[in-house]
């Protein structure tokens, strides 16, 4: 059974051998080591050229890879960590999404900076966090996240052949994830996927969805259970919608189902207040709601380190059932 | 604390079927939500909450009959406040009984969108309780007035003094076309109605009332003929009874209606046009709907149509069968009605749907003034084109208007009455509010009423017709039955 870290690292090394002037920068990521979570494994045998290793010095490999996107190459810098993204900012924002302007003629940038976010292993308040949210509606930065349901080697690769800068989020705890094919019924629901380069994928029960649960990255798994949850305890039918592409993002899978059900909630890794939620539920008010949409988010507060209070901060499935029934009962006048 | 009971919901029953218990204590309601269902012999009802609050007692556990008044349940503002002491013992009584079966959550969902549906349901259905037709008090007129004729065997008359001789009442100054024919038991003919040539009635009862214009060439045969005062009937008109003569077939149209040129009514079931409504150029009624047989599975309808009040259906619609058509509403011209109309929408196409749930907007009452106004500044216009002099005041409230012939007349617009000196010779007032005993000097618009009383002159009859064709009717005329007696041109 393929996992996500497997194919991010099958799809590393097909794009790496299709396209000489993809380049990968991290720290640690020379075999036999491979990377702090593997998904550099094998690059650095293969591609002994292309492959460099840094020192601890986010800033510095971004500028570098800033350069590098600008020379015709097509960088992938990870930041091991995505709590360390916030030392890239400046590098990322104020030089990689406002150089093609300088030059008086549009320049590409194809900077892919990818690193997995994530919290639920118990590695404390600064090695948790879903940073992700920083980098959103940053004009001209794509950001997109992994998720079982689409072939995240296809993803990275997507990423990587795109012409602007990236910031490509994986997941800690989706390594390990079996990936969910085309074919496959998840719990007996059936998938819908959209025809954009990064797809959002829509979860069914082929019913008319009492509620709308949308989120992405790791938060995946958490809404499919809630679902399946809602389903068998309080008959509600839910429709899953799960976005790829995050910023920007498209409304059309999400408004689709919310036309049914008129009911939402919104799901995320990420701390509550100012979140990726309050951007879906602004883009989605024109939409009619027969309920205030609910959010679900950790807590405000750093991540514990204690396995056990880390649970408690971070959002779970019983939260996303409980936002469900809430908008169940509740009503919007 | 809000005490919900078991309703009464007619005189002969005293105990009722309950037959749903949609919450649970400690549920959140809202206002409207449904709490209970009780059923009689007839008819299925919800009982709902009277106000946001907290379900904090349920007194009954299972569907069961109850009798009219019991308490059902105790709902509260807030979730805590204290209840009195002998309801807290009558329900603990009760509690020791099963408890009530849990809901989830999609229950609790169902229940609130059918609250919500039967909620527009209900309202739906209290704007357009449709009297049956022999209830109209102009229908049950009109029958009133022809039963008072002898019934004897049905004869064909051919002019006013061939129906009168048969015993039949024609009233004065009716105009009565070359070539008509009517044939009927009872016919009656208001005054002042008009029957264009070439036209052929026939029917066991006819009832034609004043000033109604009936076009050349048309025919109408059916079982019963009521038509109202003041009603237009176009040109070659076609009323039949294709489908089947039966004790149902009948066209009933009250006053100031419209059935314009080339419309077909078909009357194999009731035709009921309420007063002021109107069926344009061409379109068409269905009372039956068969062709292939139903031996082959097809089906067939065989349904009265209903025009609300005030409702119109445009150029070449067709009604179907069993359908009505709420009052006020439009259907915009060819559209085919499958589905009743709601009442005051603008509905179309093939087949119909509501295409805007309000035809119509709002007007303020102040609002109706500044129309009127707008109307007598067109008026003026329209005045100068046959060659009078027009001075039209600053808040256009007043018109003084020079005839060709040398006279001088005004035209007032008043909200309310002034005094008996505003009613004189060669004025006409249109009066907004109120009314006024004749006689009365001048001529005078009511608009409370909207009847015209006083004086009938030229101008004050090129203005009941200019009105006209802003809608504005004043009984009992849905046309022109002065254009003759208006303004020459000049």
């Amino acid at each position: 059974m393929k996992r996500v870290l497997d194919s991010l690292n099958e799809g590393f090394h097909r794009v790496m051998k299709e396209r000489p002037e993809v380049v990968v920068i991290g720290q640690d990521i020379l075999d036999p080591y491979g990377g702090a979570f593997k998904v550099t494994r094998g690059l650095s045998t293969d591609y002994p050229e292309r492959v460099i290793t840094s020192p601890i010095s986010e800033a510095g490999i971004t500028g570098v890879g800033i350069g590098l996107a600008l020379q015709k190459f097509r960088p992938v810098v990870e930041v091991m960590f995505g709590d360390f993204t916030t030392l890239i900012v400046d590098q990322l924002i104020n030089h990689g999404t406002k150089i093609y302007a300088m030059y008086g003629q549009r320049v590409p940038l194809p900077l892919t900076v990818r690193t997995p976010m994530g919290a639920r292993r118990g590695y404390g308040p600064t090695h948790s966090q879903s940073l992700e949210r920083l980098f959103m509606g940053v004009p001209g930065l794509n950001v997109v996240a992994v998720s079982p349901l689409v072939d995240p080697g296809e993803l990275l690769t997507q990423v990587i052949l795109s012409d602007g800068p990236s910031l490509f989020v994986e997941n800690k705890t989706l390594y390990s994830h079996p990936l969910w094919s085309e074919e496959s019924s998840i719990q007996g629901m059936k998938v819908t996927r959209s025809e954009d380069t990064f797809p959002s994928c829509t979860l069914s029960y082929g019913e008319e969805p009492d509620v709308t649960l949308v989120t992405y990255g790791g938060m995946t798994p958490i809404c499919l259970k809630a679902a399946a949850r809602l389903r068998e305890e309080e008959e509600l039918i839910c429709d899953v919608v799960i976005l790829h592409e995050i910023s920007p993002f498209k409304v059309d899978a999400i408004g689709a189902s919310l036309r049914k059900s008129r009911r939402m909630v919104v799901a995320e890794e990420g701390t509550y207040s100012w979140g990726w939620g309050a951007e879906v539920i602004a883009r989605l008010s024109e939409y009619r709601f027969d309920a205030p949409p609910v959010r679900v988010a950790a807590r405000e507060v750093p991540i514990p380190a204690a396995r056990s209070m880390e649970d408690e901060v971070l959002p779970q499935v019983r939260d996303v059932v409980a936002a469900a029934i809430q908008t169940v009962d509740s009503d919007l006048r | 604390m809000n005490e919900v009971k078991v309703p009464r919901i007619n005189a002969n029953e005293d105990e009722v079927f309950l037959s749903d218990i949609l919450v649970r204590e400690g549920d959140r309601v809202t206002e409207g939500q449904e709490l209970f269902s009780v059923e009689t012999t007839k008819s299925t009802i919800s009982v709902n909450a009277e106000q946001d609050g907290y379900v904090r007692r349920i007194l009954v556990t299972q569907t069961e009959m109850v009798d009219v008044g019991k308490l059902l349940c105790i709902l509260t503002e807030s979730p805590d406040e204290p209840l009195d002491a002998d309801l807290a013992q009558e329900s603990a009584a009760a509690e020791s009984v099963q408890d009530a079966p849990k809901m989830t959550a999609k229950q609790r969902l169902l229940a609130k969108k059918k609250a919500a549906k039967s909620r527009t349901a209900a309202d739906a259905v209290e704007e357009e309780t449709w009297v049956p037709s022999e209830e109209l008090p102009w229908v049950a007129e009109a029958r009133e007035t022809l039963s008072k004729q002898d019934v004897s065997g049905a004869c064909s008359v051919f002019s006013e003094e061939d129906a009168r001789q048969q015993g039949f009442v024609v009233g004065e100054q009716v105009r009565w076309g070359s070539g008509v024919s009517i044939k009927a038991r009872r016919l009656w003919i208001g005054e002042g109605a008009v029957i264009g040539s070439d036209t052929i009635i026939d029917a066991d009862a006819v009832y034609i009332g004043a000033y109604t214009k009936i076009g050349k060439r048309s025919e109408m045969i059916t079982r019963e003929i009521i038509i109202g005062d003041g009603v237009v009937v176009g040109q070659e008109v076609l009323v039949d009874i294709a489908g089947g003569l039966s004790s149902e077939s009948r066209l009933l149209v009250g006053n100031g209606c419209l059935i314009a040129s080339r419309a077909m009514v078909n009357t194999c079931r009731e035709v009921v046009m309420e007063p002021e409504s109107a069926l344009s150029p061409g379109a068409m009624v269905f009372t039956h709907r068969f062709w292939q047989s139903v031996l082959d599975g097809y089906s067939t309808r065989f349904s009265s149509v209903r025009i609300g009040h005030r409702a119109w259906a445009g150029a070449g619609c067709q009604i179907l069968p069993g359908t009505k058509i709420g009052i006020g509403s439009i259907v915009i011209s060819n559209s085919t009605v499958t589905d009743n109309v709601p009442a005051g929408c603008l509905f179309g196409g093939i087949p119909g749907k509501v295409l805007r749930e309000n035809a119509a907007c709002e007007i303020a009452p102040a609002e109706r003034v500044n129309i009127l106004a707008d109307q007598l500044d067109g008026f003026s216009q329209l005045l100068s084109f046959k060659g009078c002099a027009t001075e039209l005041a600053a808040d256009r409230k007043s018109l003084t208007v020079g005839l060709p012939d040398g006279d001088t007349y005004t035209i007032e617009l008043l909200e309310t009455e002034k005094t008996d000196a505003t009613f004189r010779d060669k004025r006409i007032v249109l009066l907004l509010e109120g009314t006024v005993e004749e006689p009365v000097q001048g001529s005078v618009f009511l608009f409370e009423s909207m009847t015209f009383i006083g004086e009938t002159t030229p101008l004050s009859a090129e203005l009941r017709n200019y009105l006209r064709r802003q809608g504005i009717r004043f009984h009992p005329f849905a046309w022109d039955s002065s254009y003759k007696k208006g303004l020459p041109d000049a």
